[in-house]
């Protein structure tokens, strides 16, 4: 913006120059000089009393070659050039204007000597501007001589560099030197400003770099975190798992063992001996009971589920989970709907049933039901794996005392037991996976009058649906 | 032949551009002075000047330095009048140099009006 205005302002000042320059060197014409010359000396004469003082005192004033006062009929009646006094005007147009009270100036060649100081310094035949101009009061007029040469040379000379325009020539190389200045100035701050910009935007650019190097560091540290929490989890249930592998296969074990010894290091009778190995044989079963559910679970993890899906009917399903009861388990009687059917692998869902049903009663219930339902029993606390739309659903439900609160969301966790529980931590982690593999789901709502599991297993075709009877 | 008709037409072409002084004739009028701009010849040689205007004119005849050669008396309008001169050659200026005022007082400057020409003098 200065550097614009320091630029105006040269421009300007050069352009004064040259109008000044050219103002003064154009040739002026003669007329002016001579109408500010003839103001001059008439103003002189009409202040004088006498007329040979005043036309001395106009051409001293004038530094003209001489001054001439002339009556109406243009004669000469004062000069500076005495000769001339008396004399009438010679030109022609010189006298026409005396006696008309006119302006006239003419440059020709003088018909007689024009005396100067008493000396003759043009004589006749000398090239001189004869001026006259009338006086304000009409009385007579003044007549000046110039020297054409002299008076030329008065004329501003073409090609000669005005003072004034020097001086505004050099205003306006200040200001050029300003404006350059103040340019180089602006371009050094926009230059600096150009760079001070790239590094914030590289300085931006980068702290957002940083910033998702920091959000992928976090999310990385939080995965390493999960990891690692993972990790000790699995490092503790391992070691839960061998501590309960410890207690759960060495119990039964020890007592194999110890039955064994007792059976050939001591003489029983036949009633004790019967005990000890009824003993043996229970504990042996419960050995391979829980060696059979850790190599199942082991397998499923490692090979995944082998299925023999076949589609069966509400009623086959419901015959076939009254099978897998337990002693001790009443299976709910089923309303007959042979119009729905389940594509699923029925032997693998009698284990699920199996396992419920030897979950609850190992947790202290008497009596377990298992029932087959079109309909939900119940409002699950917990579901795993995904309710189908259309489901068939199984139910098995004892009157245990109940979940520990506190336990719940673990329940179909691997390798999680109550404290109190003497099982394996397996049976409904192994039941979960099977269900979750067949695209249903296992939930369960808990009470401290008891518990019901409640598989929810996709129905391929629902042609009809009945209320289930309870 | 040919270098014959070339100088031939060469000749042609300056005698219509080019007067000698002896033969120069220079017309004053108002706005404008007539006459050739190129005079062949320096020396001394006398012009010839006629006031071909309504009003009274001069010719004054300036070096290219200001310096006033010659100049003629008043020259009635119609009248003619002769100019002797001894030009070097350069540049001259011919001019009217009166300056009268008209009945509202206005300046009429004859020099500043047109009545002046520039006059190359040949070696």
């Amino acid at each position: 913006m200065l550097a614009g205005v320091c630029a105006a302002l040269t421009a300007t000042s050069a352009i004064a120059a040259i109008v000044v320059q050219r103002q003064s060197t154009t040739p002026i014409g003669e007329g002016q000089v001579f109408v500010a010359d003839a103001a001059t000396a008439a103003g002189m004469i009409a202040e004088s009393t006498d007329p040979d003082t005043a036309v001395r005192r106009a051409r001293n004033a004038l530094e003209i070659e001489a001054v001439s006062l002339l009556d109406d009929q243009g004669v000469v009646i004062a000069s500076t050039s005495g000769p001339l006094v008396g004399e009438p005007a010679h030109d022609q147009l010189i006298a026409a204007a005396a006696s008309d009270h006119r302006f006239v100036a003419v440059a020709s060649s003088v018909d007689q000597d024009l005396w100067l100081d008493g000396v003759v310094q043009w004589p006749a035949g000398s090239v001189l501007y004869q001026v006259i101009s009338p006086l304000d009061d009409g009385d007579g007029s003044v007549m000046l001589h110039y020297d054409v040469s002299r008076l030329l040379s008065r004329r501003a000379q073409p090609g000669v560099i005005q003072s004034d325009a020097i001086q505004l020539l050099g205003l306006a190389a200040l200001f050029g030197v300003f404006a350059a200045v103040v340019f180089v100035g602006h371009a050094r701050a926009a230059r600096r400003y150009r760079e001070v910009a790239q590094e914030s935007k590289f300085l931006r650019s980068h702290s957002q770099e940083l910033e998702a190097a920091n959000k992928s560091l976090d999310k990385a540290r939080h995965q390493a975190e999960d990891a690692l929490a993972l990790a000790e989890e699995k490092i503790r249930i391992r070691s839960e798992f061998v501590l309960m592998i410890n207690h759960e296969l060495r119990t039964p074990l020890t007592s194999v063992v110890t039955g064994a010894e007792l059976l050939r290091s001591t003489e029983l009778s036949g009633q004790e001996r019967a005990l000890v190995l009824d003993a043996m044989v229970a504990d042996g079963a419960r050995l391979q009971e829980i060696i059979d559910q850790i190599l199942a679970v082991a397998r499923i993890e490692n090979r995944g589920l082998a299925y023999d899906l076949t589609e069966v009917s509400f009623d086959e399903l419901s015959a076939a989970m009254a099978s897998a009861h337990h002693a001790g388990v009443s299976v709910l009687p089923g309303e007959s709907l042979p119009e729905v059917f389940v594509r699923t692998d029925v032997g693998a869902l009698g284990l699920v049933a199996a396992s419920l049903v030897d979950n609850a009663l190992t947790h202290g219930a008497d009596s377990v039901a298992v029932g087959c339902s079109t309909r939900s029993q119940i409002e699950p606390q917990l579901e795993v794996g995904d309710r189908p739309e259309e489901a068939v659903f199984i139910t098995v439900t004892d009157d245990g005392p109940g979940i520990d609160d506190e336990f719940l969301p673990r329940v179909f966790e691997k390798f999680e037991k109550s404290s109190f529980s003497s099982g394996t931590g397996l049976g409904l982690y192994m039941a979960r996976m099977i269900i979750e593999a067949l695209d249903g789901s296992l939930s369960v709502q808990t009470s401290p009058a008891g518990s019901v599991f409640q598989i929810a297993l996709p129905a391929v075709s629902v042609r009809q649906r009945a209320v289930v009877a309870t | 032949m040919r270098r014959l008709m070339f100088a031939s037409v060469l000749l042609l072409m300056v005698g219509c551009s080019v007067e000698t002084a002896a033969d120069a004739h220079y017309a004053l009028r108002e706005g404008a002075i007539d006459g050739p701009d190129r005079l062949s010849a320096a020396g001394q040689e006398t012009f010839r000047v006629q006031n071909t205007g309504e009003f009274s004119h001069t010719l004054v005849i300036t070096d290219d330095t200001g310096q006033v050669i010659a100049a003629t008396g008043l020259v009635e309008s119609g009248e003619q009048t002769s100019l002797r001169v001894d030009l070097d050659p350069g540049k001259y200026v011919f001019s009217c140099r009166i300056v009268s005022q008209d009945g509202e007082g206005n300046l009429i400057d004859h020099f500043e009006g047109g009545m002046h020409r520039t006059v190359s003098v040949g070696t």
